[in-house]
């Protein structure tokens, strides 16, 4: 029996029982234990604490009005001009000062009463008639006012005396206006307002005094506080020295009361378990007592010549009416605890099944999957959008992807069969390629390492061609230096013939000496002939040696003649000699210009022959390169060959893989008449 | 008058003259020739010869022909005929010739007598013919008298020379 009840509690069904008849137990127990223990504050002393505030708001509001009626009775003007002249003064001056002053204060209800108070008889003093009015608008308990001399004007019982020792008098005719402050006054204690009576000037000449009976606020507020007279609060005040001033007790039991608000130290009884309240036990006529919760606060107010504290309002209420509420909510809560306690657990159940019951449903139907077979087209009843519902809605879309995965898995095998075949033909044919390359890298690398050596070929004549033509640049340099010299030998000779014209030119100048020694020679045979002639006889041989001396000039004569033509025509020959070799040398600087145009045109050739030498020697750097690289290229070829062998081997492999793959699936049903290739069907509902 | 005569040969505007080498006293060559004003223009100036003032005489104007250019074969040709003396502007000097007399003719009388005068003769050759001056007559020419020098005349030489 023990064993089933914790095999039960250790289902889901069980479990989910359990804990919501233990949260419902602790939640009861917990309000319970509040309410039995810890009651609220509703039926305990301290309630009492706002209905005070709301006594105190009402006495103050009604305060407040009355110092209103105050202020404006001492404003009226005919009390002004009693208290201020004669009694007896001329009543139309003061219908006058009245009705004007109704005029200015109109709309109030007291601004009318004192109009009126205008039309009563002549005769009446104003005082008695505005008191007349303000006792029929307001009713107040204390109505009177007082001049400066502290003479008081109307019906009260308060004496000159009192008003003679009280606070109250000094503070109005020091000017203040008292609003809504508790008085004590002839053993009453009242709510007065009083303001001060003001002459024209503004001096203070007497003021006025309104007040109400404590009790009538006393009685209003017990009134309203509940319906039930047991409930009803009842206020109190006591003075300073004990004694109840104003209460709403019969005046038999005011002592008692008195004597039980005072006490040296206030009863208490439990409230709860762990707390204790102070109360008020009040002896009645028969002898019983009665218990009362109680609030008291301390006020202040006017007291004879101060104005302080003066006693406590003590609110009281009767406290058996609340003793008999809490027995009566401790009978229901242990009726609530067990009801609540059997609904929780049959709630427990009802919900547990629901619940298991479906998930019981769920682990029949994937009971099937676990062991790698089963029908992949169920599909689970949703029944519901909670967090089964999503379940089951999953663990369709599971099968849906099992169920697509497996289809996909089949179709893929075969696919991959069909593919894998063909990719082992692929290999066998890129194996084939791989030789094939193989073959023509081999080739290749031959022909590079071939025009490798050509290039390095070229290289070398581009280097020879590159000597060559610099030595020709040397070649042409030194024509230059041979046909400057040439032009130099040839100034050389042209400078010695121009010397031999001047040579000419001097023997020239010497054969016209030795012309002229010829002539003068001449002259002198001619004049010795002369002579000789002249001698006669004798002179005979000298005329002989002169003619023969005559002739001889004449051919020296002659001979220096021949010479002159001689050195004329070397003259002309030296010039055109000169000329010639000017001409010559022209023409060799001319060609030594041409010589060096060559030269440098051979010098850029030379520039041009060393960078292509140097072009080809990069090339033949780079031909080595790509020689090494088709090498390289080969060792390639030669791993692919082995990979596409490796290929055709791994292609093989891959097929019979694939036919595994569609073996180790043929377990499951998968909707023959769908195929395999079709699309997944639609999930049904719970995705929506 | 037969017998051998010495002609000294000269030349004047292309021509050949010569004159008899006993009037003739030398040549010299030209030196410098003075012109002297409100002379005939066949005189063409006086010159100094070793202090002797000599009339030097173109010829070749005096037979109406070009003035003579005197160059560097130009020679003066002093003749000298009872006792006065002149000289002969020359082209050239020519040879001392040796001609019989009776090989002079004498000149045509087509000739002026002007020049007709002072002409002996003509001697022809195989080439251009020689025409002889006589001297003492061109030097007793009237045209020529106020400048030639006389021995009895005193006055220029003495003059020139101091």
């Amino acid at each position: 029996m023990f064993r089933r009840f914790w095999r039960w509690l250790s289902t889901i069904e069980g479990k989910i029982v359990l804990v919501i008849t233990l949260i419902s137990v602790v939640i009861l127990t917990a309000t319970g234990t509040m309410a039995v223990l810890v009651p609220p504050d509703k039926g305990r002393g301290r309630f009492l604490e706002k209905h005070y505030k709301r006594f105190d708001g009402y006495r103050t509001g009604l305060g407040r009005g009355l110092a209103a009626n105050a202020s404006f009775v001492a404003q009226a003007p005919m009390l002004v001009h009693q208290l201020n002249v004669d009694a007896d003064n001329d009543d139309v001056a003061l219908v006058m000062n009245i009705t004007r002053a109704g005029q200015e204060n109109a709309a109030t209800e007291i601004g009318e009463a004192v109009a009126r108070a205008a039309e009563l008889p002549a005769g009446t003093p104003a005082f008695e008639r505005v008191v007349s009015s303000v006792s029929r608008t307001i009713q107040p308990d204390l109505v009177f006012a007082f001049n400066s001399q502290l003479e008081i004007l109307g019906e009260t019982d308060i004496s000159e005396a009192e008003a003679n020792r009280s606070r109250l008098f000094t503070d109005v005719l020091g000017g203040i206006t008292v609003v809504g402050e508790l008085a004590i006054l002839g053993n009453h204690v009242y709510q007065v307002s009083a303001a001060p009576i003001r002459r024209g000037d503004g001096a203070v000449i007497g003021g006025v005094v309104l007040g109400q009976r404590i009790e009538r606020y006393m009685e209003d507020y017990r009134d309203q506080s509940d319906d039930n007279p047991k409930k009803q609060h009842q206020p109190v005040f006591l003075d300073v020295h004990g004694h109840v001033l104003a209460s709403l007790f019969p005046s038999e039991r005011v002592t008692a009361l008195g004597e039980a608000l005072s006490p040296e130290t206030y009863p208490r009884e439990e409230e709860g378990l762990w707390k204790t309240v102070p109360v008020i036990h009040l002896p009645t006529a028969s002898g019983s007592t009665d218990r009362l919760d109680f609030w008291a606060e301390e006020v202040n107010g006017y007291s004879g010549q101060e104005y302080g504290p003066i006693g406590q309002i003590f609110l009281l209420r009767d406290r058996e009416f609340k003793m008999e509420e809490r027995e009566m909510r401790l009978l229901k809560l242990l009726a609530a605890f067990i009801l609540v306690g059997l609904l929780a657990i049959a709630i427990g159940r009802w919900l547990s099944r629901i619940i298991s019951r479906r998930i019981q449903h769920y682990v029949s139907a994937t009971d099937d999957l676990a062991q790698g077979q089963g029908d992949l087209t169920r599909r689970l009843k949703v029944g519901g959008m909670d967090e089964l519902g999503h379940l089951a809605t999953n663990l369709n879309s599971v099968f849906g992807y099992i169920h697509d995965l497996a289809a996909n898995v089949q179709n893929s095998a075969f696919q991959v069969g069909a593919s894998s075949a063909e990719i082992s033909a692929a290999s066998r044919q890129m194996l084939e390629g791989a030789q094939e390359q193989a073959r023509k890298t081999e080739s290749s690398s031959a022909a590079v390492t071939e025009l490798s050596a050509s290039i390095q070929q070229v290289a070398e004549n581009a280097m020879e061609a590159t000597r060559v033509a610099r030595s020709s640049g040397e070649a042409v340099q030194d024509a230059i230096g041979r046909m400057n010299e040439i032009r130099e030998t040839v100034e050389g000779a042209a400078a010695r013939i121009h010397d031999l014209g001047e040579s000419g030119k001097r023997i020239g100048s010497i054969v016209e000496v030795i012309r002229q020694i010829s002539d003068q020679t001449t002259l002198l045979a001619l004049n010795a002939a002369i002579e000789a002639a002249h001698a006669g006889e004798q002179g005979r041989g000298f005329a002989v040696v002169a003619d023969e001396v005559s002739s001889l000039a004449k051919r020296v004569g002659q001979s220096a003649r021949d010479i002159e033509d001689l050195i004329a025509t070397i003259k002309e020959q030296t010039e055109e000699a000169v000329k010639a070799m000017e001409s010559g040398t022209e023409k060799v600087e001319a060609g030594t210009r041409l010589v060096s145009a060559t030269l440098s045109d051979l010098q850029t050739l030379v520039g041009v022959v060393e960078d292509t030498a140097a072009a080809v020697q990069e090339q033949a750097v780079a031909s080595d390169e790509i020689a090494r690289n088709m090498d390289v290229v080969q060792s390639i070829a030669q791993d692919v060959l082995g990979s596409s062998e490796e290929a055709v081997s791994q292609g093989e492999h891959l097929h019979r893989l694939a036919f595994n793959l569609e073996e180790s699936v043929k377990g499951f049903k998968i909707n023959a008449a769908e195929g395999a290739s079709e699309a997944p069907r639609a999930l049904p509902s719970g995705e929506n | 008058m037969t017998g051998a005569l010495q002609l000294v040969c000269f030349h004047i505007a292309g021509q050949e003259f010569g004159a008899a080498i006993h009037d003739v006293r030398e040549t010299i060559g030209v030196g410098p020739v003075t012109p002297v004003f409100h002379t005939p223009p066949c005189v063409a100036g006086i010159t100094n010869l070793r202090g002797e003032i000599l009339a030097v005489l173109d010829l070749a104007r005096l037979l109406g022909l070009p003035a003579t250019d005197i160059d560097e074969v130009t020679r003066i040709v002093v003749v000298e005929a009872k006792g006065r003396a002149a000289g002969l502007l020359v082209d050239e000097l020519g040879v001392i010739r040796q001609v019989e007399t009776d090989a002079i003719v004498p000149a045509p009388s087509t000739f002026s007598s002007q020049i007709a005068t002072v002409i002996r003769g003509i001697i022809p050759t195989d080439g251009t013919p020689i025409t002889v001056i006589d001297i003492e007559r061109l030097l007793d020419a009237p045209i020529l008298a106020p400048f030639i020098e006389r021995p009895d005349d005193d006055g220029p030489t003495e003059t020139h020379v101091s």
